[in-house]
């Protein structure tokens, strides 16, 4: 090229690059987004049934609480609403939303990826509570899709998020208090108390000890009064209401150390898919080189920054480092089982390394940098959601003989369900799916449990199924139809061989239709 | 006050001697302690090596009775530095210990490659603690231990290449020289790859012209052994080698290629710390000396070396990608690839930052790390050893230079060679011996006068398949039988009533022929 096409291209080339780095911290954050969004929504798109444990019933909750307000009499006259008591209720009231504008099934899965995208959207938060890049945020998403989600345990997983994000929040509105921001705050807290009750005073702990390392100074505090007050109030308002099962006993607290091993296999789970570990895995050895890349870019010019900036850095690591460490306790010394809520101490091994991704370094300020973070978490992200989808397909083709049997159930059905022979755990609730679809009646339903919004009602009016013990999905071999079966029209059993026997004994049920290991049955004459 | 003053002057003056000491130390203890505190390590080929080695000592002893069956090709396959050094080492000490050491003196080439090529490389050679852990991969655990220190030679030869370039100096290209040479003997394969090295560096290099003539003559040497290894190598080491193609599955196999199979869970999670400690290092100090390129950049120097060392990786790299698995009878060509890749790419880590605090910082990591493998090879060695016992007592009933066969029905592989013991303390025959498939510096006689084992039937597999042994067949040469077994195999020797039980210890039974057949 001629010097003077050089001298002539020169300063289109400089515009362009004034313009790319104008435009480039926008359009990174426009690309993180959307490729968190759609990481998280892909598997939520390959299956009807996303394989999560506890989706069933969610969808039954969601739908039932819908036809609640839709005044139908079937759910009427079973169920009444707690929302105070048993606060479990935004995914709920999001899905019911939903089902304004979509099929109910359709509704729970976005429901459910919008719940979910509290994940990274809580760590984006906490880290732009630390005045460091959100975009950090991007290297949560695989985390979505951990053993929690594995579960269904949704509204946890976005507590979870939720708590990080009040953190960050917390963070920024002591630096920089704005009206804003308090009211942000205040929100936050509420939409986490109407999210998982027990991630709630963990919250507030949060707040505490993150005010305590940031400022001693009692005039600093005022903007938190508000919030706070808000969020006692919901907890007052709780402790009053709260039914009698919700009041568990004590736990017997003692020291695990044997568990610290275990902290890795307690976020991804222990019955992970080979494959799905490898690329879980090569994330973090990803995230860990781009965190030590940060970290030493940041030592070496950490002189050029103020004093203040680098107290605050100092601050809010160990105010972090102050919620990471309740969690690490909690992790440490809670049961498994607290009444009739599982899997209790596991979740903070979750809760402690999205904390952790806030510690990530900042990242370096230049744009090309940030472009070769982003692109790389993106890819990282994207090879986990892959395998995910996958094994969404898998479980989702494994069900289609499940819709060609439940086809025939009618509306406001009394449904019998029974899952035996489960080749996963997703197996147990699939039945569920029938009341979400079509209301009705269930032989089990969460409506059993103590943090459910809706209860079954107690009063001589209602019609309700009888209450089962405690693991009754478990254990379908408990089941026994003279005693069991008098509520119920229908029977849905998932067995691999013929489970006729079970149903002999009263000879008005008679086999309706059978696909796959589905077999549905129907009581004749009522 | 005065006294905090004075330590701290102290310790910034003698901080990083103090440190490298420590690292030294570290190293040592990381790779000795397993080799130290058992008899016999767990590598599956070891025993072989020991038998090899007692040839090498004891060729000329005729109550060994290796003369009457080996001769030695020292070019032909010139496998040769850890049997010349363990049969010097047999003058005043067991066979057994006296290969051990030599199999530890060849690990440590593997640290010491690496710190020899950081400081070629004019960086801090504390860097080579991150590559002590090789010492129990899967090479490793399969007793290839001359493949792997060959790999730490060619680290060497290349480091001292890049120092004799910078500054020209007759002792550098000399060490050059002699290094090259003992990669020859130590494992062939591995001499072309480090010449190339050298002759990458060169090319790098800014001094070419007056370089080239005392490179030439210090690569001269191993150029001309190689020679004449082409023309004499055996017929098992003249592969046909097929049709080449590239392997891009074996990219996402790196890392369970380097490990093996034979790792247990713990000591594959133990790997992948130890991956992420290096990972963590090499990060943060690619971050510091990113951020600090304006006021220390890259010399032209640093530039290059770090050049030479990209361009032979990625040779290394093209040799895992394009080699088929096996090159006749030279097992896992591409995967020891996979190795010598992942070993090098660690000193692309730039040069460790000057604040003590942090090198200590990471020298305590990578030492923690290492220390934990070795911890863990200690459990893996250790039961193995306990094992054996039953082995050594049987042993002692076998007379000097038996005819022994022995066959391994375990599914451990670390048992499957262990008889060749009895050759290495012992002398006499062997029913599977690496001379049988071409795989060793000892060639069996054809001379009419030679007394030689019948042929092992399946060839290179019969170490593996015990089944295939046909006693009227092989059986009448020998007079030992050693089975390796947890139930009774008797029935094997049934047709042949001359031979009888003499012992039975933990799952090694001992069989002798009671009447020449």
């Amino acid at each position: 090229m001629s010097e003077r096409a050089q001298r002539k291209l020169k300063p289109s080339l400089e515009s362009l690059h004034r313009s790319f780095s104008r435009l480039s911290p926008g359009l990174l954050a426009i690309t993180a987004l959307f490729v968190a969004g759609g990481c998280i929504a892909i598997p939520f798109v390959a299956a009807t049934f996303p394989k999560m444990v506890d989706l069933p019933m969610h969808a039954a909750q969601t739908a039932v609480l819908r036809y609640y307000f839709e005044g139908r009499p079937d759910i009427r006259a079973q169920f009444e609403l707690h929302p105070l008591s048993n606060p479990y209720m935004s995914s709920y009231v999001l899905g019911a939303l939903l089902m304004s504008v979509m099929p109910v099934l359709t509704a729970v899965r976005v429901a459910t990826a919008l719940m979910l995208c509290w994940v990274p959207g809580g760590v984006a938060t906490l880290a732009w509570g630390m005045k460091r890049s959100p975009l950090i945020g991007l290297a949560a998403v695989p985390l979505v899709f951990c053993e929690l989600a594995s579960w269904g345990f949704i509204n946890s997983l976005a507590a979870m998020g939720m708590l990080a994000a009040v953190i960050g929040l917390t963070l920024r509105l002591l630096d920089e208090p704005t009206k804003a921001r308090c009211i942000a705050l205040g929100l936050l807290l509420v939409l986490l108390f109407f999210t998982h009750i027990f991630r709630f005073p963990l919250a507030l702990a949060g707040i505490f000890a993150t005010t305590v390392v940031m400022t001693r100074d009692p005039r600093r505090w005022r903007p938190l009064l508000f919030p706070v007050a808000v969020a006692l109030a919901l907890l007052v308002v709780f402790m009053v209401f709260r039914p009698p099962s919700m009041q568990a006993e004590a736990p017997e607290l003692k020291l695990h150390t044997e568990r610290l091993p275990e902290i890795l296999l307690d976020v991804a789970g222990r019955e992970i898919d080979e494959k799905l570990a490898e690329r879980l895995l090569d994330h973090a050895m990803l995230v860990l080189a781009l965190a030590s890349a940060a970290w030493g870019i940041s030592h070496a010019k950490r002189r050029e920054q103020s004093d203040d900036a680098r107290s605050f850095a100092r601050r809010s690591l160990v105010a972090v480092g102050a919620s990471i460490a309740l969690s690490a306790f909690a992790y440490l010394i809670l049961p498994w089982r607290m009444g009739t809520w599982a899997y209790v101490y596991p979740r903070e091994a979750t809760m402690m390394t999205i904390l952790a991704l806030g510690m990530v370094p900042p990242l370096p300020r230049e744009a090309w940098m940030r472009w070769v973070a982003v692109a790389a978490l993106s890819v990282s992200s994207f090879r986990v959601v892959d395998r995910v989808a996958l094994q969404y397909g898998a479980f989702d083709a494994r069900l289609e003989s499940f819709r060609i049997v439940a086809a025939r159930i009618p509306p406001a059905s009394k449904l019998c369900y029974l899952v035996f022979d489960r080749e996963d755990p997703a197996d147990i609730h699939v039945p569920a799916y029938v009341q979400a679809e079509k209301g009705g009646y269930l032989s089990f339903q969460f409506a059993n449990f103590a943090h459910a919004p809706l209860h079954y009602r107690s009063d001589p009016e209602a019609v309700v199924p009888p209450i089962k013990p405690h693991l009754w999905e478990w254990n379908p071999e408990w089941f026994e139809v003279q005693r069991d079966g008098a509520f119920f029209d229908w029977f849905l059993i998932h067995s691999k061989r013929d489970p006729s026997d079970k149903l002999a004994a009263d000879p008005t049920i008679v086999p309706v239709a059978h696909e796959g290991t589905w077999w549905l049955y129907v009581r004749e004459g009522r | 006050m005065k006294l905090f003053d004075e330590l701290a002057n102290i310790v910034k003056r003698r901080g990083d001697t103090a440190l490298h000491v420590v690292a030294f130390v570290g190293a040592f203890v990381a790779l000795v302690a397993p080799f130290a505190l058992v008899t016999y390590p767990q590598m599956v080929d070891l025993p072989m090596h020991a038998a090899q080695t007692s040839a090498l000592r004891h060729l000329s002893d005729p109550s060994y009775a290796f003369d009457q069956q080996f001769e030695l090709h020292p070019l032909g396959y010139p496998y040769m530095s850890s049997y010349a050094l363990g049969a010097v080492l047999m003058s005043f000490m067991s066979a057994i210990a006296a290969t051990k050491i030599a199999n530890v003196v060849l690990l440590a080439f593997v640290p010491a490659g690496l710190a020899t090529l950081a400081w070629g490389m004019r960086r801090s050679p504390l860097i080579a603690l991150a590559a002590v852990p090789f010492a129990f991969s899967g090479m490793a655990l399969w007793g290839t231990v001359s493949s792997l220190s060959a790999i730490g030679m060619m680290a060497m030869a290349l480091g001292l290449t890049l120092r004799a370039l910078e500054r020209p100096s007759p002792r550098l290209f000399v060490a050059t020289g002699a290094v090259l040479a003992l990669t020859f003997f130590t494992q062939v394969f591995r001499a072309p790859i480090a010449i190339a090295s050298v002759a990458i560096a060169w090319a790098f290099s800014d001094k070419r012209r007056e370089t080239v003539r005392p490179l030439l003559l210090a690569c001269l040497p191993t150029v001309a052994l190689l020679v004449a290894f082409l023309a004499l190598r055996p017929a098992g080491l003249r592969p046909d080698i097929g049709p080449i193609t590239l392997r891009t599955d074996r990219l996402s196999l790196v890392f369970d290629t380097v490990v093996s199979e034979l790792m247990s869970k713990p000591e594959r999670a133990a790997a992948r710390r130890h991956v992420a400690v290096v990972v963590a290092i090499g990060f943060a100090t690619f971050g510091i000396a990113w951020a600090r390129r304006a006021t220390q950049p890259a010399s032209s120097f640093e530039r290059r070396a770090h050049w030479t060392l990209v361009c032979t990786i990625a040779l290394c790299c093209l040799g895992y990608l394009f080699l088929p698995d096996r090159l006749g009878i030279y097992f896992g060509a591409a995967a020891r690839e996979a190795t010598s890749v992942t070993y090098l790419a660690i000193a692309l880590i730039p040069n460790l930052p000057r604040e003590l605090s942090l090198r200590a910082a990471a020298v305590a990591a990578m030492l923690w790390s290492a220390l934990s493998i070795t911890d863990l090879a200690i459990l893996r060695f250790v039961p193995f050893d306990t094992r054996l016992e039953a082995f050594t007592s049987i042993s002692e009933q076998i007379p000097k230079a038996p005819k022994l066969c022995y066959l391994v029905y375990d599914e451990e592989y670390a048992m499957t060679l262990v008889p060749a013991y009895v050759q290495a303390e012992k002398g006499g025959f062997l029913s599977y011996h690496f001379a049988s498939i071409g795989a060793s510096p000892f060639a069996y006689r054809t001379d009419e006068a030679a007394v030689v084992p019948p042929p092992a039937p399946g060839a290179e597999r019969f170490q593996w398949r015990p089944e295939l042994f046909d006693l009227a067949e092989q059986g009448p040469f020998f007079d030992w039988f050693l089975v390796v077994s947890n139930v009774d195999r008797s029935l094997i020797f049934v047709a042949d009533p001359t031979i009888r039980l003499v012992d039975h210890r933990g799952d090694f039974w001992l069989y002798t022929r009671t009447t020449k057949p």
